[in-house]
């Protein structure tokens, strides 16, 4: 018995060792990645300093931020705005929870914080194989682009945690919002650092175009300036073409949330300064022989497109529904998104941002190929074009369909390759002309010139002898002419403290969409997965 | 076999078990109702001491849950206009008291009835409508509004009107002398002026088109008909046919009509049953002039008058063409417009 | 005692020489006689052999034989299936009549026990068993169906009624949020390791969520039996897997006796077994008509009316239900060779089945080879080789997508929610604003989607007899899985229109290979017997996908077949993983006097997908099992024929994630900069922060197990009590998003399940003509979260673009729903005006309100309806699931009911949230529309809020789609004729049945079936109806023959 046990062991062992074709447990158990790249053999040299400067990018063509969030929520929901209500019903409306993307700016922009952080550790820390200004500029990129996403998130959310470190540095999931002045005052040190250690348009060494350069982090510490000046001037008066009639209604501005007690004039100068010294600087120029120029596919990354979206056409990640939803001509028929006849009867009829910017006669894509003239009361000029009649029913017809985003490589497809604008030169002027107002009791002769810059340039009347507020108004109006559908608009409203005054003061809009606002609107709801897991915040923006 | 039979039965009834759901019956509390105070909609926690007609305001109390009847100084209030739980009623004072300060509420509930002496004031007068907008002295206007009880006066412009006869909601004077200006109409508990002006400085319509003006409609048949016709005034107004998109146009010959001193177009218009929903689009000069008006008309066999600045139209200087234009695209609309001025 | 055993052998032996001498005396006589049954019946077919030689014969129709015997010591063997079989020695006699007993299935069957097998009766632990003929009784398609409703406290629920789709199994509640609640499979003893998404090549778009179902490649009819490993003690043995508990499959074997071959055909026909009642075309147009006024009404809109005269349309019956269902035909064959001689069995199957769908263009075939091959080589080696091969293909439509208001929501969604005032049928229109949905015969009729899957599946052994007592057995198992997707939407449909075409060819395979090296040593010394198991194990597995994908072509015409002409080019994608397994365990069983019986068992598990500090783990059980019937003071008791009480402890564990998922990764994120591609690299988003702690999840469980045979084991009971406690959850915990990322995968948090099954069988009545045979499960499982690892309370993954009502509380089961509380409507302009939501809205808002569904505040603050105004409103675990077997025969023929059902859950109904916003475009049901509120009516009962057009109301999650999912089925009924023996010459046996599947169904659910389970076997998910392929209601006719 006790033989047959030993030897029962014994067999045992044996068969185990036979049977078992592992040598080394610990090799067998060791996992091989077939697919990714682990963080430990990278950031290394110049190259991957790139690849790594690259990815921070990558999170503005995500389905948080232009593959459509970010741009449904910013362009759709102002004064301005009209479209078919299958698409303007949930933002368009109000409803921001009703849609889809609602987090997504939130989400999208602290992805680019997170990875914009990994960037300034990491690259901080390679010596070898990098070139010394190649290095800075990466960082410096790193720190505009970090810097533009606090931009955004504080206007859109107001006070926001503050993330400075990458999460392997600082594991504290649970960081408290900081107050709105706090986030402005490191977005401005943000842009700072990204204006020092950026290098200017034309240096081999500031990379390719489509990458921020110097003076994309000077224009935005300038607008920075002007965002927190406009927002925390107190009980100024501005007037604002509007409401069902289209008159001039002037209201009395409210101070934006947060920036209560600010000096205003203190930042409203530093803005002009700023946007002087970058006009000084002279690296960037507006297009001035022909106004279409700024739309045209080979001028994208160019004269006064300082920074875009950059898209490739033939991709599905790096394409955008832009044409489609924007254009005359486009996938659904016709457009999706065109902006209201008040909005059209705002630019006198030479301005060629509407004679040539909005599409007067066109055809519907589909197999019934009806033409369209806009609008219908300029059917003396638009609805006969070379013995060709064009319809329009007078309501549903008057769309103002603007060309911005119609130049693709193929307006057939639904992913097309429009680039979208982050900055243009022309604002740099009008930063300039609303700053400059805000410094005298009557605009000064400088004011007007910033001004009637970009009002000449769209063959638009020059001009004169407005009073401050008159000015100011202007200055707005002329910024919703100029940047119609650029994601200016809503800001503007939200900074001048007028958005839900202009915005209930049409009430119900044109095709049925309702504008109706309250105070709830005036910041996005924090999504609900932050609420839930950030225990440091423990209430979400107000009425939300 | 006893036991397998009991298990059997056990697995019947297991197998087509469900949950069979218990309706609590709720008791009702039939305490006759109690009301405590009144507040509007926005301070609930302060109790107010009076309030307006018209105004929305809640009751505070006890078992108010089954209040089924709500009566102000006799005045009902509308069924759809009251949502009552048991603490509160929130209410619409109806538009129209009695009384032009102390108008009772009381709550009637399925268990009783309370009464709260509670002041309710007549606001200052609102007008409305004055109907003629346009008239001869001594002609009968009917100004309708509200809050016109205990009226003391009624002017045109700075001149007294003789009141005929008043109601809360309607005053009847005779057009004095000079018959151009805001009506205002006074009563104990304030005043008021219209917003509109009566009389006009320029009739292109009242009972004939003036001197100049010549009919050049297109797919709009009209045409000046008399009474019984729907006339607003006088003798006669016009008829418009109007077929979808359809133009009702009139025409001046030159030279145009100087629109300096002139402010605004004004005119009144009747609609049959059918017209109501219908969109209307009024054009000065030219449909590509920028600006024009869009009427959506709310109610039939009445007439209502409109006035617009002619700020609204662009301001012309001069005036060639009106152009009143069907805009809903509906065929068959028929309207009848009378007293077409220019103030 | 020994030496009485000594003695008897003696004699015996002496005896046996004896009759030998005697027998060589004779030569070559003919022996005859009749075999028949205890009751005195002939048996037909019985064999009868003589022993030590090849001769043998078999009975014919009166259970005559005859057989030459060359001398008297000849021994004849007589078998016949379920009887015991019985030797004889010839002797002088020249007829040898002989009665066969039946087996004493309760106490001799053997189960199987992973890494071995027990006496039934030897059970310690939880384990269950189905056999051939209950497998098969209803024809069904695929094994999982096969185990529905039969074994208590073993869960299957159809994913829905597709052909070919996928099942989810839960055995005693779900343990995990991640891991899944697919439990291991093992077949012929080879673990199999993939997962019904293994089996579903990527498709095109992300919320296409139907599977296939990985064991399909084993038809019903090739299998043995099912045991269901239920408790821990059972399970501890499969270590890291063994938390969902372990389905063992063994595949039939050729059988002692000359050759067999067996057909079996059956033919059926399908249709959807409910409809649901949407509006006829002049509802819709008096609907649509309603809509636009009220938004007149409500919202000072200028809609005209889009049916200005719908009366046009009383006489237009279009029900786009119908338009899109059809009958399904399906046929099923199995043929198959088997026999076995002493030196070996073999059974060679082929089977083919085909499957239409009740949609139109949705169907499953199935064509398969099963072969059992088993010999012995001397007396000490056997080997032996189970191997399925197959090949699969499904053609599919879209259905069951988590969109819950999109244009490609579905044909389902389509079907009942397309305007049915529509005539034509025309592709997807371009008016983007018109239907926004495509016409649900266009996205029925022009969508490819097809999934074509090889699988190998072979488990070999070589079984070496080292010592009497001492067997050594090393198995090898391979299996081999690909499959391809062809997928193409056209320019007619949504999916494919912006894009002009939509093309995929995706691919996957999985592959694994396992290496069991066992010894099992059996000894019975005494009254102590001793069965002890030794193993090592090894696997690896290998999985990898890759997807090619592009849209823009220039036409439909050639579908997917043409990628290279596709104008834009979707990037290649693909992965490829492996992982390992490495594992030590050993098992003693134990019996003292077969009163008393033990069980220890232990495995040491390392595996690859874990992190880097806890690549090991150990796996403890034990077992105790009292035979109290064997207990002298239990002699007395004659109506008890066996009681046992069993104790079992064991723990076991989930490693249900995928590889690499502690490691940090690296993903691309390219970016172009001014139209060049630039590489771009960061920390992947959807896997979050990397975490080198990541484990398996632990269960420890206990049972306590009641067994209990009465009256000559007419009626058997079997109670289980257990209680199972799961540690270390596997679970993506929420990183606020400001970290830059959303998730983490790590072990946090704890889920207790509690439960009872009782299982109850017995003859009921037993008469020579008659016989009544009935079985009864029922189960009863408590789930409950005990700890998060630090939330009070998190979110299970969103169900739609919007939703995500599965709450994970503590306290509360998994599948705890949580949403909005509903207080009526806002009946008049008085009522909104009291809500403190609006009363300081403008006048405009507040007529909207009118009519409109209104939210309790919950949390104190009426002046806003926030999340904290949500609260527990539904919970998809059932109270409790039953089946219900009831078995007549009588005389040739035979009658089955099966009824199953569960009780006390809810389904959350994702077609009525789609359509839920009442006066849009959508058709609605009938109920929908009578319960809109409006304005003048009697509203007391209203569901519904008013019809209007309009974009800006929010509807939350509330109960309104959450329904009782309790149902009772009559799953199956059949009756089967069983021609008498020998009818027809040459055939052995055949059978003829009838049968209709899903009956009836008693349920108040208003979808299609209340077994719709869109999200599979994710525990965390359960009970979610995303617009799944409805159920159908077959009838079929099988013929089984056996030559
Ligand atoms: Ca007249
Ligand atoms: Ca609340």
């Amino acid at each position: 018995m006790k033989r047959l046990f030993k030897n029962t062991i014994k067999t045992i062992v044996i068969a185990t060792l036979a049977g078992t074709t592992v040598t080394s447990c610990k090799k067998a158990l060791e996992e091989k990645p077939y697919s990714f790249l682990s963080p430990n053999n990278f950031y290394k040299n110049e190259n991957d300093a790139k690849i790594a400067i690259n990815g921070v990018y990558n999170t503005l063509y995500s389905w948080d931020l232009y593959k459509q969030p970010f741009w449904n929520m910013t362009v759709l929901d102002d004064d301005h705005v009209s479209g078919a209500d299958w698409f303007l019903g949930t933002t368009g409306a109000g409803n921001y929870q009703g849609y889809w993307g609602v987090d997504g700016p939130w989400v999208g922009l602290y992805s680019m914080i997170s990875r914009a952080n990994v960037v300034i550790e990491n690259v901080s820390k390679i010596e070898q194989d990098i070139d010394a200004e190649v290095k800075e500029r990466i960082i410096g990129e790193a720190y505009c682009l970090r810097g533009w996403a606090y931009f955004q998130l504080v206007q859109l959310y107001g006070a926001v945690p503050l993330r400075g470190k990458s999460l392997s540095e600082d594991p504290n999931p649970n960081v408290p919002k900081s107050p709105v002045k706090e986030v402005y005052e490191f977005i401005i040190e943000d842009f700072k650092k990204a204006e020092q250690m950026l290098l200017p348009e034309g240096n081999p060494k500031s990379g390719e175009p489509g990458r921020v350069k110097r003076g994309v982090a000077k224009a935005f510490l300038a607008k920075t300036y002007l965002t927190m000046a406009s927002g925390s001037l107190s009980g100024a008066q501005i007037s604002v073409r509007g409401g069902q009639d289209n008159n001039l209604y002037t209201y009395t501005k409210s101070v934006v949330a947060g920036l209560e007690g600010l000096d205003s004039r203190v930042y409203f100068e530093l803005a002009r300064d700023k946007a002087i010294e970058l006009l000084g600087d002279n690296e960037y120029s507006l297009f001035t022989a022909s106004w279409k120029d700024i739309w045209k596919k080979e001028n994208r990354n160019k004269g006064e497109n300082m920074w875009e979206l950059q898209s490739l056409a033939g991709t599905d990640l790096f394409t955008n529904n832009l044409s489609a939803y924007f254009s005359a001509f486009s996938t659904f028929g016709r457009g999706a998104v065109w902006f209201t006849n008040n909005h059209y009867r705002d630019y006198e009829v030479n301005d060629l941002r509407v004679l040539q910017g909005v599409k007067h006669n066109y055809e519907m894509n589909n197999a019934s190929k009806t033409k369209y003239f806009y609008p219908s009361w300029e059917a003396a000029t638009y609805k006969t074009i070379g013995g060709v009649t064009y319809n329009n029913n007078g309501t549903t017809d008057d769309r103002a369909y603007v060309i911005k985003y119609e130049d693709v490589a193929d307006p057939t497809i639904a992913n097309s390759d429009a680039f979208f604008p982050l900055l243009r030169y022309s604002e740099v002027y009008l930063i300039a002309a609303e700053a400059e107002n805000e410094l005298s009791s009557t605009p000064s002769v400088k004011a007007y010139e910033y001004l009637n810059e970009i009002r000449g340039r769209a063959h638009a009347s020059l001009v004169s002898n407005l009073t401050q507020q008159e000015f100011r108004s202007f200055v707005l109006a002329e910024r919703a002419r100029e940047f119609v559908f650029e994601g200016i608009r809503r800001f503007d409203l939200i900074r001048w403290g007028v958005y839900l005054q202009v915005m209930n003061k049409i009430s119900a809009g044109q095709d049925n969409i309702s504008k109706s606002r309250s105070e709830k609107h005036l910041l996005f709801p924090i999504p609900n997965g932050e609420m839930l897991s950030n225990e440091a915040i423990k209430e979400n923006n107000k009425f939300w | 076999m006893r036991n397998f039979k009991k298990i059997w039965i056990g697995i019947c009834v297991l197998s087509t078990l469900i949950a069979c759901k218990k309706e609590e019956g709720k008791k009702e509390d039939t305490t006759p109702p109690q009301i405590t105070s009144v507040t509007d909609l926005q301070h609930r926690s302060t109790a107010l001491a009076t309030c307006d007609f018209g105004d929305w305001i809640i009751i505070k109390g006890n078992n108010l849950s089954t209040t089924n009847k709500i009566d102000f100084n006799t005045v009902l209030a509308a069924d759809s206009l009251f949502y009552a739980d048991d603490t509160t009623i929130t209410v619409k004072v109806p538009s129209i008291l009695p009384d032009v300060l102390n108008n009772p509420i009381t709550v009637f509930t399925k268990y009783g009835s309370v009464k709260y002496g509670f002041q309710i004031k007549q606001p200052e007068p609102v007008v409305k409508n004055m109907a003629p907008a346009v008239g001869d002295p001594g002609d009968i206007v009917t100004i309708t509004g509200l809050n016109f009880i205990n009226v003391t006066t009624v002017k045109f412009g700075n001149e007294d009107a003789e009141i005929i006869s008043s109601t809360p909601t309607e005053i009847k004077v005779k057009v004095p002398q000079s018959a151009y200006g805001h009506i205002s109409v006074t009563t104990t508990s304030g005043t008021t002026q219209s917003q509109g002006v009566f009389g006009f400085k320029y009739a292109l319509f009242t009972d004939a088109l003036a001197t100049g003006w010549s009919n050049a409609s297109y797919s709009a048949p009209n045409a000046v008909v008399t009474a019984p016709s729907p006339v607003l005034r006088g003798t006669s107004s016009m008829k418009i046919n109007y077929a979808g998109w359809g133009g009702f146009k009139l025409q001046k010959t030159a030279p145009y009509l100087d629109l300096n001193g002139f402010v605004s177009l004004k005119f009144s218009l009747y609609a049959e049953s059918a017209a109501v929903g219908k969109k209307i689009r009024v054009f000065l000069n030219n449909s590509s002039t920028p600006g024009y008006k869009d009427i959506t008309i709310a109610e039939s066999g009445k007439w209502l008058t409109y006035e617009f600045p002619l700020s609204d139209f662009g301001s012309p200087t001069s005036l060639s063409f009106i152009e009143i234009k069907e805009y809903s695209g509906a065929a068959t609309t028929v309207v009848y417009i009378d007293d077409l001025v220019l103030m | 005692m020994r030496k009485i055993l000594q003695i008897f052998l003696l004699t015996v032996g002496l005896l046996t020489v004896g009759i030998q001498l005697f027998a060589q005396s004779l030569s070559n006589k003919m022996v005859t006689g009749v075999v028949s049954d205890s009751e005195g019946l002939p048996l037909a077919g019985a064999s009868v052999s003589i022993k030590g030689t090849s001769v043998g014969t078999m009975t014919d129709g009166n259970g005559k034989y005859s057989v030459r015997v060359s001398e008297s010591t000849a021994v004849l063997v007589f078998s016949f299936l379920g009887m015991q079989a019985h030797e004889q020695v010839v002797g002088g006699r020249e007829v040898v009549n002989i009665t066969l007993k039946p087996v004493n299935q309760k106490l001799d069957d053997v189960v199987v026990i992973g890494y071995g097998t027990v006496r039934k009766a030897d059970l310690t632990g939880a384990v269950q068993s189905i056999g051939a003929a209950d497998l098969n009784r209803e024809n069904p398609g695929n094994v999982l169906s096969a185990m529905q409703g039969k074994l208590a406290g073993v869960n299957v629920t159809q994913n829905d009624g597709a052909p070919g789709a996928g099942l989810s199994i839960k055995i005693r509640g779900s343990n995990s949020f991640l891991g899944g609640t697919e439990p291991l499979y093992v077949i012929d003893g080879v673990p199999f390791n993939a997962s019904n998404d293994d089996a579903t090549p990527q498709s095109l778009g992300e919320d296409e969520k139907q599977t296939n179902n990985v064991m399909s490649f084993l038809d019903p009819n090739d299998i043995e039996s099912i045991d269901v490993l239920k408790d821990a003690s059972a399970t501890a043995i499969y270590g890291s897997r063994g938390a969902n508990g372990v389905v063992l499959i063994t595949t039939k074997k050729g059988k002692l006796g000359k050759d067999k071959v067996e057909v079996s055909v059956n033919l059926g026909t399908s249709n959807v077994s409910k409809k649901i009642r949407v509006l006829t075309p002049y509802e819709y147009a008096q609907f649509q008509n309603l809509s636009l006024m009220n938004a007149n009404k409500y919202d000072g809109t200028n809609y005209t009316l889009r049916f200005p005269n719908p009366s046009v349309y009383e006489n237009v019956h279009t029900n786009w239900q119908d338009e899109i269902f059809r009958q399904g035909f399906t046929q099923q064959y199995n043929v198959n060779i088997s026999g076995a001689t002493d030196a070996g069995s073999h059974r060679l199957s082929f089977n083919y089945m085909n499957q239409d769908g009740v949609i139109n263009n949705s169907d499953y075939q199935r064509l398969g080879l099963n072969l059992n091959l088993n010999r012995n080589l001397g007396k000490i080696f056997k080997v032996g080789t189970s191997t399925s091969i197959s090949n699969t293909i499904n053609n599919g439509v879209k259905t069951g997508t988590d969109k819950s208001d999109a244009a490609s929501a579905g044909v389902i969604r389509s079907a009942i929610s397309f305007p049915a005032t529509v005539t034509e049928i025309e592709p997807y229109n371009d008016t983007g604003d018109s239907y926004f949905i495509t016409n649900p015969v266009i996205y029925t009729n022009d969508v490819l989607n097809r999934v074509n899957t090889y699988n190998i599946f072979s488990s070999n052994y070589l079984e070496v007899a080292v010592l009497k007592d001492l067997k050594f057995r090393q198995n090898l198992g391979f299996n081999y899985g690909s499959g391809n997707r062809d997928q193409y939407y056209p320019q007619t449909v949504y999916e494919g229109f912006a894009a002009k075409g939509w093309g995929l060819k995706s691919d996957n395979r999985y592959s694994s290979v396992v290496s069991e090296s066992i010894l099992t040593f059996n000894k019975i010394v005494d009254k102590h017997s001793f069965n002890v198991v030794g193993a090592s194990t090894y696997e690896s597995s290998n999985s990898q996908w890759k997807r090619a994908e592009g849209k823009t072509f220039p036409n439909d015409f050639l579908q997917n077949e043409n990628l290279e002409s596709a104008e834009q080019v979707m990037p290649i994608k693909g992965s490829r993983s492996s992982s390992a397994l490495v594992s030590f365990l050993g098992r003693v069983n134990y019996a003292f006097d077969d009163r008393y019986l033990f069980t220890f068992s232990y495995r040491a598990d390392g595996s690859s997908k874990f992190g880097e500090e806890n690549k090991w783990a150990g796996f403890p059980s034990a077992a105790f099992s009292w035979k109290l019937n064997k207990e002298s003071f239990f002699q007395d008791v004659k109506s008890v024929d066996d009681l046992a009480l069993r104790l079992s402890y064991g723990q076991t564990g989930n490693q249900g994630i995928g590889a690499y998922s502690s490691l940090s990764k690296l993903t691309v994120y390219n970016y172009p900069f001014n139209g060049s591609l630039q590489s771009g690299l960061a920390d992947d988003f959807y896997s979050g922060p990397a975490n080198p702690n990541l484990k398996w999840e632990t269960t420890t469980a206990y049972n306590l197990g009641l067994d209990l045979g009465m009256f000559k084991n007419r009626i058997n009971l079997h109670v289980d009590l257990y209680q199972k406690k799961t540690n270390d959850l596997l679970q993506y915990v929420t990183t606020p998003s400001s970290t830059g990322f959303e998730r983490q995968l790590r072990n946090s948090g704890s889920i207790e399940n509690k439960g009872l099954e009782v299982a109850i069988d017995g003859r009921v009545l037993s008469r020579k003509d008659f016989e009544w045979k009935s079985a009864f499960n029922i189960a009863f499982n408590r789930n409950k979260i005990l700890d998060l690892g630090g939330p009070l309370e998190q979110y299970a993954t969103n169900i739609s673009t919007n939703d995500q009502p599965f709450i994970q509380a503590i306290g509360h089961p998994i599948g705890a729903i949580y949403g909005y509380v509903e207080d009526g409507f806002y009946d008049n302009e008085a009522e909104v005006r009291n809500s403190l939501l609006y009363h300081n809205e403008s006048d405009d808002i507040i007529r909207r309100m009118i009519g409109e569904i209104k939210y309790k505040d919950l949390d104190g603050d009426p002046s806003a309806i926030s999340l904290s105004d949500r609260t527990f409103i539904g919970n998809v675990n059932p109270k409790y699931s039953f089946g219900f077997t009831n078995n007549f025969r009588y005389k040739n023929f035979d009658l089955t009911v099966f009824i199953n059902g569960v009780q006390g859950n809810d389904i959350i109904n994702m077609n009525t949230r789609f359509n839920a916003n009442i006066g849009s475009q959508k058709n609605v049901t009938k109920d929908m529309l009578d319960g809109a509120w409006q304005e003048g009516q009697d509203n007391s009962a209203a569901t519904s809020p008013k019809a209007i057009r309009q974009f800006w109301r929010t509807i939350y999650f509330s109960k309104r789609f959450v329904e009782d999912g309790s149902f009772v089925r009559i799953k199956n009924l059949a009756i089967g004729y069983n021609l008498p023996k020998q009818l027809i010459k040459g055939v052995a046996s055949a059978k003829v049945t009838v049968g209709v599947t899903n009956l009836y169904t008693f349920t108040n659910y208003s979808g299609y079936d209340p077994e719709m389970n869109s999200y599979g076997s994710n525990p965390a998910l359960f009970g979610v109806d995303l617009g799944g392929y409805p159920n159908s209601r077959t009838f079929n006719l099988s013929l089984r023959c056996g030559f």
